[in-house]
């Protein structure tokens, strides 16, 4: 079998992109929970 | 929908009565002079272990009973363009191209090469395996309609394990076709089923995934052979009877099957859960999640059993399947983080909880001897509830009730095979019994050594040991005693060390407790002889296969054996040892 010098895929894949958005799989943090991170972010914490 | 709801409920209680009297008689039997708090556990451990010992029972029972579907034939012109995936990490890369060699030529033979593509998405790190993959792609291209039709691409970093190799693909690529057929290295599938599963999708705008039953090919050792035909001969009615209950949220085992890419993209974009591995990062099982999620958007998930033409390759020894049952094991009880997810049917709910339990159930069962053995060297524990008299019935008849729970159904479908004459392709009813026969006998000797396996598995994970993914070892075949001994010199001691404690403090419950001790205390020996090669044309567990070879498992072999000489797959690497990389490598 014989091998060009120059190795060349000649086989990449389409260019078709398509979205595939990350979906939800863990409840939302609670409204207490995030007025609370809030806050703490004005603490600097 | 209905009917699936009627079998499901037919199921349920089924299995709720049989392992709700089972239980009831256990607590008889044990708290005959009065029920101590032992007792009550045992019981509770009964219930809950027997509960899905018995389920599975009922649902290949069901199918044992079900007809079996006719294949639809249609030549509809094909509306669809589906391309195939192929994800590969450090795998063997002349077998694997020469499947999609097999695969390419089966599609071309039936006259529609046009609407078939075949992607290799490499996510291998080994700068071996690598080098080898650009050697053999280059081979692969030289086939015949191959240029223009199957592409390569690596990614440097495996983000996401196998989800986010196919999710990366579907992102580049994904507009540019209908249907995506998931396949694994290992995997072979016909052309004309391809054909036929893309037409069920044409006929189906609302079918969003379908999975084929794949049939295990190749195996050479007892053990590889055992797996395969349990396959080949048993897993098609469990199959039928899931089938019966699976209604739009049937079940997706990651490969050998085929989904529509617009549903699958806008459901099945898995996030990284909140936390450190094993419970939290990228979802390794994530076959069962994303079916879950397409059934939450309203997508149809279906197995189908009559769908013919789809292989795999197994485990052929012990070791490899414990390595494999390790990361299932972490995917599956990872899914208790997902039980409560916003918007999951309840089957699907359902559905993570068996897989959970497929794998809690062993330390459950483990518990169970433990506490037999505690009841047994300390018989005089304290009442805490008056016994219930008597037991109606003896004891030998629960005994043989859990006998009958295992073997009954493999039993009925022997019995089935010899009404339809489905046996005469497993070599005739004689020998279908005598494998069936072999197959029992031989997965409860193997019991004890996988039972402690799977605890050990588990145990692992609740401590926090991410174990990963370990890259499978496919062909891996034979195992001397000495690796044996160092697997499972731990199950040999654990078996001891119950045996040595019965002998001395409870003689009578040594006798009940040697058809786990034993085989345990053998347990290296038993990983080592069942590592062996048998003959192909060995009567015991034969298999359609092995009479009648599968045109692309032929295929396959014709063109691995064009492929390995005369030049090997040492010298083409050492050929391409000063060329370029492949360009085709994404970050």
């Amino acid at each position: 079998m014989n091998y060009p010098a120059e190795f060349n895929f000649a086989s990449a894949l389409p260019d078709a992109p398509l979205h595939m958005p990350k979906q939800q799989l863990q409840h939302r943090r609670s409204l207490p929970r995030a007025i609370i991170d809030t806050l703490l972010a004005f603490t600097g914490r | 929908m209905h009917g699936a709801a009627f079998f499901r409920l037919t199921a349920l209680l089924g299995t709720i009565v049989l392992s709700g009297v089972g239980s009831y008689l256990f607590l008889r039997f044990s708290g005959e002079g009065g029920i101590s708090a032992l007792d009550l556990l045992r019981t509770a451990l009964i219930a809950v272990s027997g509960f899905w010992l018995v389920w599975g029972s009922v649902v290949a029972i069901l199918g044992v009973f079900t007809p079996v579907a006719t294949a639809r034939p249609s030549a509809a012109p094909l509306k669809g363009r589906t391309a195939v995936l192929v994800p590969v990490y450090n795998e063997d890369a002349m077998a694997t191209f020469a499947r999609i060699a097999a695969m390419n030529a089966s599609v071309i033979a039936e006259g529609l090469a046009d609407h078939f593509h075949f992607m290799v998405l490499s996510d291998s790190q080994s700068t071996a395996c690598v080098a080898q993959e650009a050697v053999w792609f280059e081979r692969l291209l030289a086939e015949p309609h191959s240029a223009g039709r199957i592409f390569y691409r690596r990614r440097e970093r495996n983000i996401g394990r196998k989800a986010g190799n196919v999710e990366d693909f579907i992102a580049r690529s994904g507009a540019a076709y209908d249907y995506a057929v998931i396949l694994d290295a290992d995997s072979l599938m016909e052309g004309a089923t391809m054909v036929a599963m893309v037409r069920r999708m044409d006929e189906d705008p609302g079918l969003g995934l379908l999975q084929t039953v794949p049939y295990i090919i190749n195996a050479q050792t007892l053990f590889g052979r055992s797996i395969q035909f349990a396959a080949a001969y048993l897993s098609p009615t469990f199959a039928r009877g899931a089938a019966l209950m699976q209604g739009r949220d049937g079940p997706y085992w990651g490969h050998n099957a085929i989904v529509r890419i617009s549903a699958f993209a806008s459901s099945c974009g898995l996030p990284e859960l909140s936390g450190a591995p094993p419970f939290g990062g990228h979802i390794l099982s994530h076959d069962y999640v994303e079916a879950a999620l397409l059934s939450r958007a309203g997508w149809k998930v279906e197995v189908d059993p009559c769908l013919a033409g789809s292989y795999e390759e197994g485990p052929e020894n012990v070791i490899e399947y414990a390595k494999r049952d390790r990361r299932w094991c972490q995917g599956n009880l990872q899914h208790a983080r997902l039980l409560a997810a916003p918007g999951l049917t309840w089957w699907s709910r359902f559905t993570f909880v068996r897989g959970i339990m497929a794998y809690l159930a062993s330390p459950l069962w483990l518990l169970l001897l433990v506490s037999s053995i505690v009841a047994a060297i300390f018989p005089d524990m304290p009442v805490v509830l008056s016994g219930l008299g008597p037991p109606p019935v003896p004891f030998w008849t629960l005994g043989l009730a859990v006998v009958l729970t295992l073997v009954l159904p493999k039993l009925l479908i022997v019995a089935r095979g010899l009404v339809d004459g489905r046996n005469r392709r497993f070599g005739g009813t004689p020998v279908a019994l005598l494998s069936v026969l072999g197959e029992i006998v031989l997965s409860t000797v193997l019991a004890p050594t996988m039972l402690l396996l799977q605890t050990r598995a588990v145990c692992q994970v609740l401590l926090g040991i991410d174990g990963g993914w370990p890259p499978t070892r496919r062909g891996q075949n034979s195992v001397s005693i000495a690796d044996g001994f160092r697997a499972s010199w731990w199950i040999v001691a654990l078996a001891m060390l119950a045996l040595a404690s019965t002998l001395v403090f409870a003689p009578a419950a040594a006798i009940w407790l040697a058809p786990a001790t034993l085989p345990a205390m053998a347990a290296p020996v038993l990983i080592a002889a069942t590592s062996r090669p048998r003959r192909r044309s060995s009567t015991l567990f034969q298999t359609a296969i092995d009479v009648t070879p599968a045109s692309i498992v032929v295929a396959h072999a014709t063109i691995l054996a064009a492929w390995a000489g005369p030049m090997s797959a040492a010298d083409t690497a050492a050929a391409m040892a000063d060329r370029k990389a492949p360009r085709h490598v994404s970050a």
